[in-house]
């Protein structure tokens, strides 16, 4: 049985362990590696998301913690190891956007996530109906931007699913610190829908690189205009 | 009771036609039954609603007004029209090999197609927020894999940038649902917090105007990338180009006005919380540019269904003006027009996708003579084309006068906005009908064999339009007038959404 400030404590931590795993996954080069961060992402999410849990102590939230752990930690990641070891591609990701500008443009998106947070974290969004974490906010929106710079300027379709469940993390996050989470049942909807989304963008992944020989997007140039 | 028969029944057929995949005239069978007994129980339950009003289900978790009854006819009624012509549309691309699984991938698109229409189904009914949100999510990825279904390189393109674009464009708008949670717990406290729609619309007014206006656009731009505004609607034109045309005719007629009535249900809720106009201008704002934008790419298309997509570009656009000007009016026309496209739409899908086998191809450029080769399939795309872009008498020029005279009866934004898309409308209209003129007359081309023109197609030309009919009747009917009970659901659709309603003290 956690106490509010407890909770609210281990949440702002696991935010600030977001934001560097969301920034150390701008500098990766190696997909199995970018999958690993995505792994230790869904890790600290489940470890606020058991903190929440422990506060509340109600079946639903427990429940929720459970869910977290299993699609975020590890069906998702597994989902996305199984496809990389069955398509034939290299494992280094390509960029579109070499890795000396990517960490400047990074680390920007971090501080607009701070600055946009600005205001709500003294006001309107008090901790009266979540947990006192300053930095979740923040976090979950860098988390949200972060993902975006991922889908935008990386080419290989695996990463851009990365990227997307970066970004599900991101709002995650901003829900468990800002309301403590959705309403239980709407929360399972939306883990059934994220589990089932990864697999279909890797079933059409793995269809892509059966035909393309590939699984660079930017050869998904055919239909124009 | 309808309902719960409605929403049970769409799976079982899924299952049944994919588990019959190898006995053909059974897996029609069940899947005209299927589509069949939706339509009838669909019709039920909006028939219900409009006798007796709007009604929870299932202690709360659904809940059918007006909105969600037109919504639900609509949808099983296009629905069951694409699986009733999908049955000679998929028989003619198995013998064409185009099928990469063969008969067990005709099981594969049946389920699909089911499920996709259940999806949609289930989403329009839900009374809590969240789930609709859920249910919006589950529209695009049952609808995926029907997108890349002939796994070409083309349709695999189509279907990543699908699915990849709208869950981003979803994920945006779960953050907007999450702010709207936050405002119903300020407003509320813990224990009465809800995103049920039957609470936050009798409590909309309590809501914090900065957080819903911020939460609204989150939703707008999220849900919107689904709808097709532009400029988010990148995808869309290949989607709707790559699968196949019953599927086609299902994502441009009733998935985006599923994902207008996400945002609808939002806005009505904004525009309570607000007492302002932001809300309206900014659903204004996307309909003005997505009508703007979908223009050039009308004029200059080379593609059949590209056209028919970026048509559909233009009518979403239309939609939101309509409702973005709001008021009983603006209402009425949006939801009359959302009906008239998706019926005028869906069958110009049909058609489209009828010519498209007849002649292997689907540029226009590449097209000639389809009155002689099918006069029936040539005349209604010819009659789908006139309708699509509002000659009279057609619905869609009922509607889009209407939308036009709301507009220009409104405030200076709405009369901008109401004479720009008058002038637009026009333009289209030269358009398109410049290129269905080009499909549609002359001679077929002296390389283009005989026989496939003449049609050595398993069906006659009448079986084919048979299950078209009732949504051609609509399509003239309601040019010269909506019948009345039909317009009293319209306007108790407007009752439903409007503000004044939902500031009633209760």
């Amino acid at each position: 049985m956690l106490s509010l400030e407890h909770a609210g404590m281990v949440i702002d931590v696991v935010a600030l362990g977001l934001l560097g795993l969301g920034l150390a996954g701008v500098l990766v080069k190696q997909i199995p590696v970018a999958i690993g961060f995505l792994a230790l992402q869904g890790l600290l999410l489940s470890f606020a998301a058991g903190s929440a849990a422990s506060f509340e102590m109600d079946w639903r939230t427990w429940a929720a913690f459970v869910v977290t752990l299993g699609v975020k930690v590890i069906a998702i990641p597994g989902l996305l190891w199984f496809i990389l070891n069955r398509v034939a591609i290299q494992h280094e990701m390509e960029t579109v956007v070499g890795l000396k500008l990517a960490f400047p443009i990074a680390i920007g998106l971090v501080l607009l996530a701070y600055w946009i947070s600005d205001p709500f974290a003294a006001s309107t969004l008090s901790s009266a109906h979540g947990f006192d974490a300053p930095n979740a906010l923040p976090a979950a929106l860098a988390l949200l931007f972060l993902g975006l710079f991922t889908m935008a300027t990386r080419k290989k379709a695996l990463t851009q699913v990365i990227g997307l469940v970066t970004m599900e993390n991101g709002i995650y996050l901003a829900a468990l610190a800002v309301t403590r989470g959705l309403p239980s049942a709407v929360e399972f909807g939306i883990a059934m829908d994220v589990l089932t989304g990864a697999a279909l963008m890797a079933l059409v992944a793995h269809e892509i690189n059966q035909l393309f020989s590939t699984i660079n997007t930017d050869r998904l140039r055919t239909l124009r205009g | 009771m309808f309902l719960s028969l409605l929403l049970a029944l769409p799976p079982i057929t899924a299952l049944v036609c994919r588990l019959l995949y190898r006995k053909r005239r059974a897996m029609e069978a069940v899947n005209v039954l299927g589509a069949l007994t939706t339509v009838a129980l669909a019709l039920g339950v909006a028939t219900d609603i409009a006798r007796h009003g709007s009604h929870e289900f299932a202690g709360g978790v659904f809940y059918v007004d007006a909105l969600s009854a037109v919504m639900l006819a609509v949808i099983a009624i296009v629905g069951g029209t694409a699986a009733l012509v999908s049955i000679s549309y998929i028989q003619h691309d198995l013998d064409e090999r185009l099928i990469p699984d063969g008969r067990r991938g005709v099981g594969w698109y049946y389920l699909g197609l089911h499920i996709f229409l259940w999806t949609m189904l289930v989403t329009v009914c839900l009374n809590n927020l969240g789930l609709l949100w859920v249910g919006i999510e589950a529209t695009t990825l049952a609808s995926a894999l029907l997108v890349g279904f002939y796994r070409t390189k083309a349709a695999l393109e189509a279907a990543w940038k699908y699915i990849i674009l709208c869950t981003v464009g979803i994920t945006i708008a779960l953050f907007g649902v999450l702010l709207t949670y936050y405002a119903s717990l300020q407003a509320a406290g813990t224990g009465a917090a809800s995103l049920n729609w039957t609470a936050l619309s009798h409590g909309a007014k309590g809501l914090d105007p900065t957080m819903m206006r911020l939460a609204f656009v989150f939703v707008l731009v999220g849900f919107g990338t689904k709808a097709g505004f532009a400029p988010l609607h990148t995808w869309l034109a290949d989607a709707h180009s790559q699968a196949p045309s019953p599927i086609s005719a299902m994502l441009s007629a009733v998935l985006l006005p599923c994902a207008l009535y996400g945002i609808l249900r939002f806005h009505a809720i904004t525009l309570a919380a607000t007492g302002t106009t932001f809300s309206s201008n900014l659903l204004l704002a996307f309909g003005v540019f997505s009508v703007v934008l979908a223009v050039p790419f009308i004029v200059v298309q080379r593609d059949l269904k590209r056209l028919l997509a970026y048509s559909s570009v233009e009518h979403i656009g239309l939609m939101a003006v309509a409702f973005g000007i709001g008021g009983p009016l603006g209402i009425y026309a949006g939801i009359l027009h959302l009906v008239n496209h998706a019926v005028t739409k869906a069958l110009l899908f049909f058609a489209a996708g009828e010519i498209g086998q007849r002649f292997g191809t689907r540029r226009i450029s590449a097209i000639r003579g389809v009155i002689q080769a099918s006069p029936l399939v040539g005349w209604l795309l010819l009659l789908g084309v006139l309708a699509i872009t509002g000659s009279p008498p057609t619905g869609i020029f009922i509607s889009e006068f209407t939308i036009a005279g709301a507009g220009l009866a409104g405030d200076r934004v709405q009369v901008a906005a109401g004479v720009t898309i008058v002038l637009l409308l026009g333009v289209v209209f030269a358009g398109m009908l410049f290129h269905a003129l080009r499909l549609v007359y002359g001679a077929p081309e002296r390389k283009a064999e005989r026989g496939a023109l003449a049609g050595e197609r398993k069906i006659s030309d009448l079986a084919w339009i048979a299950p078209l009919v009732p949504l051609l009747l609509v399509l003239v009917l309601f040019g010269i007038i909506v019948p009345a009970p039909i317009s009293r659901l319209f306007e108790a659709v407007a009752t439903t959404l409007s503000p004044v309603t939902l500031n009633a003290l209760r």
